[in-house]
């Protein structure tokens, strides 16, 4: 595995790493992976950097890079929105690795605000072969809405930090309304994201949803996304996994080990053919 | 330095390069000075520790730029086992930080030609600046950002950052705190017991001609450095600026946008250090 700094996109204004394999896997694709909201594109804790390495190792090619405005790239300067701009990123990213690396198969990893530009992405352009969604978006079922009531009273280290808060005389942060007001975001309706599921799956790109315990609050299983998609079962090239113990941004080597085998697996396991345009 | 009316930082060119030797090698983006007149001190800047990597990001990156819209050549550079750079986050030490920074001052003038450089670092990155030049990097200035200057207090301030983080998960529950993780990364038994030993008002100066602590709250330590410095003969200055807190438990990498006063101090420094 070699590691190489490259500048890409109009006026070279990309900056990132392409992760090259020593050996080459039989079907030649690339795994690109841009930077997760204030984190350059080595991830929070170097996630990015783990899985980009695990990738290589196991015979694929990867790009981290940052998006345009982000860690070391310079913005755009066209009055772009943000998602259309990942989406042209995106897009120069993929060429650049066709024309450099001569590869033509991607697979979209995205995590939090980063599965924006991946669902995007993902839903308009062929050459995505697979894309991997982590704590990506959320619907609230009728199961969610059940489990939530069930199993949230179970969970005696609440009960037990709420009294400990108590004692201190400490108020709870809302730090989801504080974070509301900085990272606003445009997501798809429930509605919507169903179609640009379907339509992903329609021509035979493969899905790897993950959510981490620290979705807990707006997804608590498997089964939740075949239910925010109407169905009893999931459609075929279709995965869902819940890493329970990992937090939000995977905080814990283990959780980070875990999840680079999760995904390094699930890369591993696509099939060589190619998908219908 | 000039800059546009509407209070702008110019976006300078970056060149992205790894450098250094087989398995060291280390990830740097150079930041090319802005304009035609290039100043001849070279900037490298020192990151702080992973643990505090993210929340002082950018503010190192505002400082960068900010350098290059005054002239200055900037290097920006990951230790082994951080960021970009080769290397696993559970093998790493202070002693091959500090030997880092003497590979990147070499890259900076490799790649621009400048014949002196200073150094800024932030946090531990000041510390491992200080060392660094203790044990012979020919660097004559030094901008101690936040300055780590006890190990052991350092390392309280961690425990705590890291508790507090701790409380404010509220999925997964967590039950457990690991002795060898803080704040997202490994911390290694030697790296724990190299940064038990910091002790920056002990340990040698070397041959430093100008010397910057600059931080956004007094600090005794600070002013002791300050004075141990002036006592060494080096031309040491101490400000403290209100810029807002980068580091610890309360830090939000939103929050380091706004860093502002510290950095255009830093820059009125080096332009000084480099007439």
């Amino acid at each position: 595995m070699t590691e190489r700094a490259v500048a890409f996109g109009a006026h070279s204004a990309l900056i990132g790493v392409v992760c090259e394999p020593t050996a080459p896997a039989g079907v030649r694709r690339a795994v690109l992976m841009a930077n997760i909201g204030m984190h350059h594109r080595v991830g929070p804790s170097r996630l990015y950097v783990e899985l980009a390495r695990a990738l290589a190792t196991s015979g694929l090619y990867v790009l981290r890079f940052d998006l345009s405005g982000m860690g070391d790239s310079a913005p755009r300067r066209d009055g772009t929105s943000s998602n259309d701009s990942a989406l042209r990123d995106l897009d120069s990213a993929m060429t650049f690795m066709t024309s450099n690396c001569g590869i033509a198969e991607f697979v979209l990893v995205g995590l939090c605000s980063g599965v924006d530009g991946v669902h995007a992405a993902a839903a308009c352009d062929a050459r995505v072969r697979g894309a991997v969604f982590i704590d990506g978006y959320s619907y609230p079922t009728t199961g969610f809405l059940a489990r939530h009531a069930i199993l949230r009273p179970l969970q005696p280290g609440r009960w037990m930090r709420y009294a400990r808060r108590l004692v201190r005389g400490q108020a709870r942060r809302n730090t989801a309304a504080r974070d509301a007001t900085v990272f606003a975001r445009e997501e798809p309706s429930r509605a919507q994201f169903a179609v640009d599921l379907l339509a992903m799956t329609a021509r035979r790109a493969r899905l790897l949803f993950i959510y981490t315990g620290g979705a807990t609050s707006r997804f608590n299983a498997p089964r939740q996304l075949a239910e925010m998609l109407g169905r009893a079962s999931l459609p075929a090239g279709v995965d869902c996994v819940l890493l329970p113990h990992a937090d939000h941004v995977f905080s814990r080597t283990d959780q980070r080990r875990l999840l680079c085998e999760r995904i390094t697996g699930w890369c591993a396991a696509l099939p060589a053919e190619a998908p219908a345009g | 330095m000039n800059l546009p009316d509407d209070g702008s930082i110019p976006v300078p060119q970056v060149v992205p390069a790894y450098f250094g030797a087989g398995g060291r090698q280390l990830f740097g983006i150079q930041h090319l000075p802005s304009g035609d007149d290039a100043r001849d001190l070279g900037v490298v800047l020192c990151h702080a520790a992973p643990q505090e990597y993210s929340a002082t990001y950018w503010a190192m990156h505002k400082l960068a730029r900010l350098l290059s819209a005054a002239g200055f050549h900037v290097l920006r550079f990951d230790y082994s086992g951080t960021g970009d750079s080769a290397g696993e986050s559970d093998a790493v030490s202070l002693q091959r930080w500090a030997d880092d920074i003497p590979l990147a001052m070499q890259q900076l003038r490799d790649a621009s030609g400048v014949r002196r450089v200073a150094l800024v670092g932030m946090r531990l990155g000041a510390t491992l600046a200080l060392r660094a030049v203790a044990a012979g990097a020919r660097a004559r200035e030094v901008v101690m950002w936040e300055p780590v200057i006890s190990g052991s207090a350092y390392l309280r301030e961690l425990d705590t950052a890291e508790a507090h983080r701790l409380s404010l998960l509220n999925y997964p529950e967590p039950d457990e705190r690991l002795d060898d993780e803080w704040m997202g990364f490994p911390f290694p038994a030697t790296m724990h017991a190299e940064t038990t030993a910091v002790d920056l008002l002990t340990e040698p100066l070397g041959r430093l001609g100008r010397m910057l602590i600059v931080s956004s709250s007094p600090s005794p330590a600070q002013e002791a450095l300050h004075a141990r410095a002036s006592a060494a003969g080096v031309e040491a200055a101490m400000q403290v600026l209100p810029d807002p807190v980068l580091y610890g438990g309360d830090a939000h990498p939103g929050e380091t946008l706004l860093a502002h006063e510290i950095p255009v101090a830093i820059v009125a420094f080096l332009v000084h250090c480099s007439a």
